[in-house]
Order: C-alpha cells, then sequence, then structure tokens
C-alpha cells in the first residue's frame, strides 16, 4: 500500500515536472512592449541615460523630461506618412532626443549621444573600443557585425555604430515594429 | 412553418443590408489623412498607361503623372500608398497588369527596408481601396500583422464598427460615393515648409536588406520580364532624418540592379542639378516634396524616361489627349489655388 | 481558442454542421473529438493533464465498481453462511477498499491541480517567512504551466468520482464516455460544474435536429456575446485603468470601480456561460443554470445559492457536508457541546465547517491570499449574519409592513450588491493591504467633484462608452425581470417577426458596439485562469 501511495506520488511529481517550462521572457521584462521576435533576448543593459542631472529613459513619457531639459538649442519635427504621428528632434548640447507624439501621448522615441561628454550608465561613450562596449554591456548582443553592435530588449534598442574598431555612434531606439 | 422560413429569409435579408449600409459609413473615408483613399482611385482611370510607379509615399509626392503627360505626353499612374510594403508594391502592380500592360514600371526603393508587415494602420491605407481579386487576398496575407484577421478585411465593418461613435459629416457625405484626392495618383501638397535640418538619420539595428524584401523584388523583376515591361528602380530625392536612405542600402540595391540590368536612379545627389531648393519645393521640411519640387523632380525623369528608356510622346493621340487634359484642367485647378 | 474570436465561431459552425450531418449514433465521438481538438488548440502540452484525469478517474471507479460487484457476488453466494456481524465486516472492508480507491485518485488529481496552481504561491510565502526570519536564502520560484480549465474539470470528475463511491452515480464503463464528459468543450472554460448524473447521459444519447432547441440555443449565444463584448469588455477598459494606478484613483473612485466591477463580472461571467449553455442547447443538450438573477438577493446568503450556483452546491455538497458530518467532527460537537453548552456547542463545529469550506472556495478563485481573504470575508458576513438572525426577526416582527415594503426590499438587494461588491475588490486590487487602503480611501478621500470635473475622462471610456454601458444594464435589467416566470426565448418563439426584431437587433449591437478588434483588448473571460 505504501509502495503504491509512493509510486503515485512520483508519477504525480514527475506529471508535474512536465508542466515546467521556461517562461519567455516577454512575460517578465517590464522594458517589453511585445513580441520582439526571435532577437529579442533579456539584455543586461539600461535604455537610459543622464544628461544635465535628468533621467532620459526610453518609452518614458516625454513632457516631464523635456521640461526638465529646459529650451533645447534646435528643433525639427517630421510627420509619419497618413498622418500617425509626429516625430520630433530635441537638440542639445551632447544628444538629440526624440520623441514620438502620436496624438494620445508623447514619449521618448529615440536618444542620439552626439560626444563623450554623454555616456551610456554602463560607462562606454563615444570614442570607446568595440571590446570595452562588449565587457560593459554584455558579450552576446543581440546584433553584432565590425560596423555595429545592438542590444534589444522587446522594442528598446541601443545600437552602437563602430568605425575601426572603436565606437564612433551610441543612439537609443524604440522600435515597435519589426524590420 | 412556411410563414416562419419567409419571416426568417426576409429578416435575414434585412439584417444583411442593414450591416451593408452601416459597413459603408463606417468605413474611414480619409478626408483628413488623404493617403488612405489613394488605392481605390485606379479603377476609375485603368488603362493606357504608359508608364507605372509603385511605391510608398515618397511616390506619390514625388511623380506627377499630369506634368509629365503635359511636358512628354507620357502617360503615367501612380499607384502608391502610405507606407507601401514592397511585397504590396507587388501585388498592387500584379492587379494593375490585369487592367493594362504599360511599358515600364517604377519602384520607390525605400520600401526595401522593411521585410516584415509593420503597421495595421498602413495596411488598411493599402488594401482596403483594392477591389477583390487574388492579389488582394495575397497582399492581405503577405501584410497582415499578429493583431489582424482576414475576416476583418472581407468585412471590413468588424475592423472600423468602433467609429460608429466618432462619425463626422464626411462619412455620411462620402458613405456612397468616393471622395476623389488625387491627380492620378499624385497627392498634391501646395504648402511650403523649408528644410533646416540637414543632419544624417538615425542608426539602424541592422542594415541587411532582409530576404523576404528581396523575394518580393525579384517577383516584380520577373513579373514584369514576363510581359515585356522595363522594371526601373528609383530613390526619390528627399534625404531628412527621419526618412534617411542610408549608404549602406545604396549599396545593396545599386548591386542589385547591376546584376540584374537594372536601371537604378537615386534622386539624392541629383536635387541640385534637378533645381530642387530645399526651402521651397518641400511642404514637411524635408521628408516629402510639395507640387513645386515634384514637378522639378518629374521634369528631370521625364527627359530620363524619354531619351534613355524610350517612352513615347503621345501627346498627338487624340482621346488620350482628351482625357488628360480634362485632368490637367483640375490638376492646374488645385495647384494654383 | 477564445469564445471571442473568429475562429471559435468558425469551429463552432463545423461542431453544428458536423454533429447533425453525421449519424446520431456518432454524435458524442463527434463532440469528443471536437472537445480535444478544442483543448489541443490551447496548447498541445495540455492534452495529457486532462488525459491524465479522465483515465485515472475511470480506472479508480472501474476498480470501486469491480470491488462492489465482488462484494455483491460475495454476500449473494455466502449470505446463508455468514453471521450478520460477518456480513457487517465484510462489507465494511468492501467499503474500506473502494474509499481508498477513491482517496488515492482524489489525491493524484486534486494533487496535480494544487502542485500546478499553488506551488509558486506556497514558495513565494515561504520566502516571505524566510525572510522575516532574517534568512538570506531564497526558494526559486518554479514556472509551472497551468492547463486551460484545470480547476473545472478536476472539480467536475472528481464530483462524478465521490458520487460513483456514494452510489449516486452510474459508473462510466466506457472510457470515451466518460473523456467527453471531462473535456465537454463548451464548459470547460469556465463550467458550470456539471453533476454526471445530469449531464452524462445526455452527452452520448442521439439528438435529432430540433428547430426549436437549435434556435433558443442560437439566441442564447447571442444573449451571451451581447452580455460580453457589448457590456463587460467594455466596462474593462475603465477597471483597468483604476487597477493600474490604484494611488490615482482613490475615494470615489474606489466606489465607481465597485459599481463597474459588479457589472463587468456578471455581463462577463453571466455571458460566457450563456453561450456555454446555448451551444449546448443548440447541440440538444442541457447544462445547470449557473446564475438566476444574483443582484436581486436580499442577503448574502441567498446571493450564493443565485450566483455561480454550481460551483456553490460542489462545495457544499462535496466539502461543506462530508465535513459536517465526518467522525472528527461529530467528536468535535460532542466535545464542545460538553465545554460550551449546547447552544453555542453545536454551533462551532458548523461553523468551523462553514469557514474550511470558505477558505477552500477562496483558494479555488485563485493562488493569492486576496481569494482567501475574499472567501473567509464572505463567510464571515454569511455567519454573522446567521448569528444576527433573531435580532432581524424581532425587527420583521415589530415592523412587518415596512419589512414586507417594495422599497425595503430594494434596499436589501442594494445593500446585499454593495457589499458583494466591496468583497470583490479584492479580485481588482490583488492585494489585500492595498484593497483595504482603497476601501479606507471612500471615507477619507473626498473627491467627488475631481471624478464628475473630467477625472473620469481619465478611465480611457468617453461618453459614448458610458451610453452603450448604461443602456446596455438596462436591456440586461429589463430582460432579466422579463424573464423572471418564463424565459424571454419562450414568450418570443411563437412571435417570429419581434424575435428577429429582438435578436436582430442584438447581434447588430454586437457588431456595432462590441469591444473587439483591433484597437479593443479582447480581454479573456475573467474565469479562464480559474
Amino acid at each position: 500500500m505504501k509502495k503504491f501511495l509512493a509510486l503515485l506520488l512520483c508519477l504525480m511529481m514527475a506529471f508535474c515536472l512536465v508542466a515546467c517550462e521556461n517562461k519567455k521572457n516577454n512575460n517578465n521584462n517590464d522594458d517589453d512592449d511585445g513580441e520582439g521576435g526571435g532577437a529579442s533576448k533579456k539584455s543586461s543593459v539600461s535604455f537610459y541615460v543622464n544628461y544635465n542631472s535628468v533621467k532620459i529613459e526610453l518609452g518614458a513619457d516625454a513632457k516631464a523630461v523635456l521640461s526638465a531639459l529646459g529650451t533645447p538649442k534646435r528643433t525639427d519635427d517630421q510627420g509619419e506618412c497618413g498622418g500617425l504621428g509626429r516625430v520630433t528632434k530635441y537638440v542639445y548640447a551632447s544628444l538629440e532626443l526624440f520623441t514620438l507624439n502620436n496624438g494620445k501621448t508623447e514619449t521618448v522615441d529615440g536618444i542620439k549621444l552626439l560626444d563623450d561628454a554623454v555616456k551610456c550608465p554602463e560607462g562606454v561613450g563615444i570614442g570607446s573600443a568595440s571590446a570595452d562596449v562588449l565587457k560593459a554591456c554584455g558579450s552576446n548582443p543581440t546584433n553584432k557585425s565590425d560596423t555595429g553592435i545592438t542590444y534589444t530588449s522587446g522594442s528598446k534598442n541601443l545600437i552602437f555604430s563602430l568605425r575601426d574598431g572603436a565606437v564612433s555612434g551610441i543612439e537609443y531606439k524604440v522600435i515597435s515594429t519589426k524590420k | 412553418m412556411k410563414k416562419r422560413i419567409i419571416i426568417s429569409v426576409a429578416a435575414l435579408l434585412v439584417i444583411c443590408v442593414l450591416l451593408s449600409l452601416l459597413q459603408m459609413l463606417v468605413m474611414p473615408k480619409y478626408t483628413d489623412n488623404k493617403e488612405g483613399a489613394l488605392v481605390s482611385e485606379y479603377y476609375d482611370e485603368a488603362g493606357d498607361h504608359d508608364l507605372i510607379f509603385v511605391g510608398d509615399c515618397e511616390v506619390y509626392e514625388s511623380f506627377v503623372p499630369a506634368y509629365l503627360w503635359e511636358k512628354y505626353g507620357i502617360s503615367s499612374y501612380v499607384r502608391g500608398s502610405a507606407q507601401q510594403l514592397v511585397w504590396q508594391s507587388y501585388y498592387l502592380l500584379e492587379e494593375t497588369l490585369r487592367y493594362e500592360t504599360p511599358k515600364a514600371v517604377v519602384f520607390n526603393v525605400m520600401a526595401l527596408k522593411y521585410g516584415e508587415p509593420q503597421r495595421e494602420a498602413y495596411n488598411r491605407m493599402t488594401l482596403d481601396g483594392m477591389r477583390w481579386s487574388t492579389s488582394k487576398v495575397g497582399a492581405i496575407r503577405a501584410s497582415m500583422t499578429e493583431e489582424e484577421s482576414f475576416v476583418e478585411y472581407v468585412f471590413p465593418l468588424l475592423r472600423f464598427h468602433s467609429r460608429i461613435t466618432e462619425l463626422t459629416p464626411d462619412d455620411f457625405r462620402y458613405a456612397f460615393r468616393d471622395n476623389k484626392v488625387s491627380h492620378s495618383g499624385y497627392l498634391m501638397q501646395t504648402g511650403v515648409k523649408p528644410q533646416t535640418d540637414f543632419s544624417e538619420g538615425r542608426a539602424e539595428v541592422d542594415y541587411t536588406i532582409d530576404e523576404n524584401a528581396w523575394k518580393y523584388l525579384d517577383m516584380m523583376r520577373e513579373l514584369c520580364d514576363d510581359k515585356g515591361i522595363e522594371l526601373i528602380l528609383v530613390k526619390a530625392p528627399t534625404n531628412s532624418w527621419m526618412y534617411w536612405w542610408h549608404d549602406e542600402w545604396e549599396a545593396q540595391v545599386d548591386s542589385y540592379a547591376e546584376r540584374h540590368g537594372l536601371s537604378y536612379y537615386n534622386f539624392i545627389p541629383l536635387a541640385d542639378e534637378m533645381g530642387i531648393d530645399w526651402s521651397t519645393d518641400t511642404y514637411d521640411a524635408g521628408a516629402h516634396l510639395n507640387v513645386y519640387g515634384a514637378e522639378k523632380l518629374t521634369e528631370y525623369f521625364g527627359q530620363i524616361l524619354t531619351e534613355k528608356h524610350g517612352l513615347a510622346d503621345r501627346s498627338a493621340e487624340a482621346e488620350l489627349a482628351k482625357s488628360w487634359d480634362a485632368r490637367l484642367e483640375k490638376y492646374y485647378e488645385e495647384r494654383n489655388k | 481558442m477564445l469564445f471571442t474570436s473568429y475562429e471559435f465561431l468558425a469551429f463552432l459552425a463545423v461542431v453544428f454542421l458536423l454533429y447533425y450531418i453525421l449519424p446520431k449514433k456518432t454524435q458524442w465521438v463527434t463532440l469528443l473529438v471536437a472537445s480535444y481538438v478544442f483543448y489541443a488548440l490551447a496548447g498541445v502540452e495540455y492534452l495529457a493533464f486532462i488525459a491524465v484525469t479522465t483515465v485515472s478517474s475511470f480506472i479508480a471507479t472501474m476498480l470501486m465498481g469491480r470491488v462492489s460487484s465482488r462484494e455483491n457476488r460475495y454476500l449473494e453466494q455466502n449470505r446463508s453462511e455468514l453471521s450478520k456481524d460477518e456480513i457487517k465486516a465484510y462489507r465494511a472492508k468492501a467499503k474500506g477498499r473502494r474509499f481508498l480507491i477513491l482517496c488515492l485518485a482524489l489525491l493524484l488529481n486534486f494533487g496535480i491541480l494544487a502542485v500546478l496552481k499553488y506551488t509558486a504561491f506556497a514558495v513565494v510565502n515561504v520566502n516571505s517567512w524566510l525572510h522575516a526570519f532574517g534568512a538570506e536564502t531564497e526558494l526559486t520560484i518554479p514556472s509551472l504551466l497551468l492547463p486551460l480549465g484545470i480547476s473545472f474539470y478536476t472539480f467536475q470528475t472528481m464530483g462524478y468520482l465521490i458520487d460513483a463511491y456514494r452510489g449516486k452515480a452510474e459508473i462510466e464503463r466506457n472510457p470515451f464516455k466518460l473523456a467527453l464528459f471531462v473535456s465537454f468543450f463548451p464548459q470547460l472554460i469556465q463550467g458550470p460544474i456539471s453533476r454526471f448524473k445530469d449531464l452524462g447521459a445526455q452527452l452520448t444519447a442521439p439528438h435529432a435536429f430540433a428547430r426549436k432547441n437549435f434556435t433558443y440555443g442560437i439566441q442564447r449565444i447571442i444573449w451571451g456575446y451581447f452580455k460580453k463584448l457589448v457590456v463587460a469588455d467594455r466596462v474593462l477598459v475603465a477597471i483597468n485603468a483604476m487597477i493600474e494606478a490604484p494611488e490615482e484613483f482613490k475615494g470615489f473612485y474606489v466606489f465607481l470601480l465597485i459599481i463597474l466591477y459588479s457589472v463587468q463580472i456578471y455581463a462577463d461571467f453571466t455571458g460566457g456561460i450563456d453561450i456555454t449553455i446555448g451551444i449546448a442547447e443548440a447541440l440538444g443538450i442541457r447544462l445547470t443554470e449557473n446564475f438566476n438573477r444574483p443582484f436581486s438577493s436580499r442577503s448574502t446568503k441567498e446571493y450564493w445559492n443565485r450566483w455561480h450556483i454550481t460551483m456553490g452546491s460542489w462545495f457544499t455538497d462535496y466539502i461543506f457536508y462530508p465535513l459536517s458530518v465526518c467522525r472528527p467532527m461529530a467528536k468535535l460537537t460532542k466535545g464542545c457541546r460538553k465545554i460550551f453548552g449546547k447552544n453555542i456547542g453545536k454551533r462551532i463545529p458548523v461553523y468551523l465547517a462553514t469557514v474550511i469550506t470558505w477558505f477552500l472556495t477562496g483558494l479555488w478563485h485563485g493562488a493569492g491570499w486576496n481569494f482567501i481573504v475574499w472567501g473567509l470575508l464572505n463567510c464571515l458576513v454569511i455567519l454573522v449574519s446567521r448569528e444576527l438572525e433573531p435580532l432581524y426577526a424581532k425587527f420583521e416582527n415589530k415592523f412587518p409592513r415596512l419589512h414586507a415594503s417594495y422599497a425595503y426590499g430594494v434596499f436589501m438587494s442594494v445593500r446585499t450588491f454593495l457589499l458583494m461588491g466591496l468583497i470583490r475588490s479584492l479580485d481588482c486590487y490583488r492585494d489585500v493591504p492595498l484593497t483595504f487602503r482603497m476601501w479606507g480611501s471612500m471615507f477619507t478621500s473626498f473627491n467627488l467633484p475631481e471624478v464628475f470635473g473630467g477625472g473620469i475622462e481619465a478611465l480611457g471610456l468617453g461618453l459614448a462608452d458610458y451610453i452603450i454601458i448604461a443602456l446596455g444594464c438596462v436591456v440586461m435589467f429589463a430582460v432579466s425581470k422579463a424573464g423572471k416566470e418564463r424565459s424571454v426565448r419562450e414568450q418570443l418563439y411563437d412571435r417570429p417577426v419581434l424575435s428577429w426584431l429582438c435578436f436582430g437587433a442584438l447581434f447588430i449591437a454586437i457588431i456595432l458596439f462590441g469591444a473587439y478588434s483591433v484597437g479593443y483588448d479582447a480581454s479573456q473571460f475573467i474565469y479562464n485562469q480559474f
């Protein structure tokens, strides 16, 4: 009888182990806006920069950020085809901020670093070696080539453009649609 | 029992008619964002074009068929739409070739940056205007995003029913008739907003043009070959930071054109030569040309089409000239407003 | 497959077609295949679990049946040789064997349910205790599959097992017919929890196409979709806005949430059940009603006889009564009477059984303290009401006319509605301290001017939406009132023009005002997670 009971319990446990699965990162990652396809892995990078004591985070509400940053050097805005939204570029001393206004909300759509005065939270900036980028941000980026290294988490992307083994451009970008 | 059947059939008919009427009411009329009304306008003018343009907003805001006719006697139509994806261009072309066989097809290569379905709103703007055919079915299946259903294209009421609480006077005005917005597919913009920012565009994650994009470009090329049509690739002269044409893409398209013996014209470096002034010839700070810029481009391209691609001047054909005269009149009426 | 998906409608159409075209004796096979296809589309890996429940239940009932038949055969053959005591002892032994088989099967199936549904909850709590005691280690929270409808089909099947043990249900000797009872697709997602004696034979009996049944079924399905898509899914937008940012929506918003959630869960749950019962009816199968005008209840006890009826009766028949009459409880009753006297003594065991039943009811709803507290609060209200019964009776006697008046009846219904809604808000906030804080804010944050001065727009619904919700509520109320004595469908059946008008209007309303398609979050039925 005890053996039978033990067997039954073992069967139950084995059965339940079958139920274990590695839940996809989408459900756990707050950064995700949706299915990122095969390339979407949980990334170790942060998708924000600190500029003039203002935290500018990708996907955040733009109003507060723009208010904190003050008057930009210049702005330029362009519409999406079909009137679906407007993207505005705010140019500051060391970075460009892109916001997307879809008629209801204005969110931070992109951040482009212009010089090495602003660095990523991971400590790398324009001019850093590509090896340093991999060391600081993770050795398993979503995309890697001679001309660029990208870390993706859902719709958030951190793109390092490379030239001759060094970072020539850094951009944070929301890509809500696939390639 | 017989009475019940009659009542049931009558009731079902009434319901179907009501739903059809409601569908006509709630379908977007695109009076504000006119891009959505473009595709359906083709059928009124289908036939006898020597040149068909396919592609995205760069095509329907850069090339002016009326002007092309006026200057060079070339009969053309622009089958463009907002963010028209390359497979949509293929299926639109396939459908167009059921109505006519042009001498040449021009495809704007900007759409090659997309290899997968993008946004439902743009899909609707391109696909809802198509008449039902196997091409439309193919276009829908290739374009649907995860949130979309085929049945909602068959019965658009299912998609747009939420507009019932957002109806405007235009919905009633254009419920049973079309709101004509284009001039042979060209969407005129007369406004001026100078381009002041000439900085480079934003970075991309991956500059490799997707296999799926090449696949449909191949299909377009093969379709043209089968019909004896010349496929010409172009890139419009606009190059704002919002719609930046990267060198990496240029290299791939150039290589493709060379491999397949296609003519490819990148008008970006030729903007100066054609006389485009970015302070007067754009209505949205350089993202797209306005009518003044589009006419300059059309004139420049028209010369190429005549001299290098043998498109004939047909202005002597009385019947064709008569149709185009009427279109020209409407064109200048809006242009000179 | 969601009930509200196009795929499901196409699936349903195919099932109806095949069901009535194929030979009548294969109808149950069609339903079985359809049910397994439906389940497989939710996840092929889930099939193993429902199969285990089916197979283990089948084996258990067959074994119990074998024990019973051996017992009867033996006694028949040897009755003359055995004494009364020997017969009694033999019967007890056989019963013991059957009880053991039952327990093993219950242990296996409830065990699977418990492990899959409650392991993560248990681990989270263990980790909290470890932290509380200053431990640095932490157990990993496992990520386990939760098969679709596991709570429903497990309870339904275990009910069958228990009934078979008690001799109240005939043992099904065809494993495939039993599989159909376990997996019958319309009720897989959210019930009702059926009894084998009611449903078993119906599922496998042949059903000729009956125009009336089919019509009634389709009409009920349409009614269900109206409630679900036009009312429930629309209201959900506002509810989600409030629970996603509770600190922003305090005070009067909490009261609004209580009202809206009551409307939402009623429309969603009863809408889903209407679709379920409608599908079954169209197939010629009658399922047990799960709701009976619950918001007209004048007390919590009455409410739970009208809301989620099959769940309530399941817990009553299989948990409460057995607990109340089991030997340990009998001993406890005896002991309590000795210590506390007859009056209090007899109450304690009943109340203990009630508390345990409601604890389990809460737990069944979800693996969270909010659900447990929800269950216990309902229990508290019921027990307190019971204790106050003499007081109520006094009031009744003192003011008989008031008590019998319509206004007083309305007062009692509104009171019950609000009380149940208040407790139900634990389901929204999902956090017990937060819920209590929100309740408190109703009395401490006076923000009525803010709410109606534009704050309500932040909930994501426009004026048109509120009008549609209000009209939807009016229609639901009117139909409920009109169908009190005789169902509305029956009243309309002999008036085909009016019938088409009503259901045609409902159908068009669903198409036009339903919260579905791109732009709407096509939400699952709330009870899917159970």
